[in-house]
């Protein structure tokens, strides 16, 4: 799972920084797009159905 | 003979069709610590805060994930990234690869997260996808799929998108 639970017992909504230093900044900037895996999911997932209605709404 | 091919849905969950106790018994959580974490993402996900999406492997459920849009603080050059807030596999499907999935439950799931903000980047720009971990035993599962650990931090991750 992903996700934090604080002390308190809530789940951080994000504790991803909002402001990234210079090097994160740059870490970010120069990662390259992996369209190798991007391709490859785009076949793992061709199949899937995307609903919006719920099974389980009343 | 003919073999039956499995049907997977991705089903998106509005705040109002969710109700929590029935919710609660589509899944085994294996540990009380699981049902914490699931109960508090159900209420950020009834006040809106974040977006359940449930994976359905010929109408059983396998888990689901929680997304939320986020929006960086950076002066000059805001950006917008989606945040896996959430990320919850049935007790069941935990360990072994699901055969219809090719893989495990989870990494179908991070699959799915990476093709839902390839879609949302069509119409909104998003730079990367951003995970925390809940322990330091899943990293691997991020890693795995390319994700990168974010410079000076424990254990963030993000997957860049443009």
């Amino acid at each position: 799972m992903s996700a934090k639970i604080a002390k308190h017992g809530k789940i951080k909504q994000s504790s991803f920084p909002r402001k990234l230093t210079p090097v994160q900044k740059k870490q970010i900037e120069d990662a390259p797009v992996n369209t190798d895996l991007i391709e490859k999911v785009m076949q793992t997932t061709k199949n899937v159905i995307f609903v919006k209605q719920s099974a389980f709404a009343s | 003979m003919h073999r039956k091919t499995s049907e997977i849905r991705i089903v998106g969950l509005n705040a109002s069709d969710i109700h929590p106790s029935v919710f609660s018994k589509k899944y085994q959580f294996g540990s009380k610590e699981n049902k914490t974490y699931f109960d508090e993402i159900i209420k950020q996900a009834q006040k809106n805060q974040t977006k359940l999406h449930l994976l359905e492997l010929d109408d059983k459920n396998i888990g689901f994930i929680a997304l939320s849009m986020q929006c960086s603080n950076q002066k000059k050059s805001k950006k917008k990234y989606l945040n896996i807030d959430y990320l919850f596999v049935d007790d069941q499907y935990r360990k072994e690869s699901v055969e219809a999935l090719q893989q495990k439950a989870s990494e179908y799931l991070i699959d799915i997260v990476i093709r839902i903000a390839l879609e949302i980047k069509n119409f909104v720009p998003i730079a990367y996808i951003a995970a925390e971990p809940a322990h330091k035993d899943l990293e691997p599962l991020y890693t795995s799929k390319q994700f990168i650990k974010l410079e000076s931090t424990k254990h963030i991750f993000f997957f860049k998108l443009d």
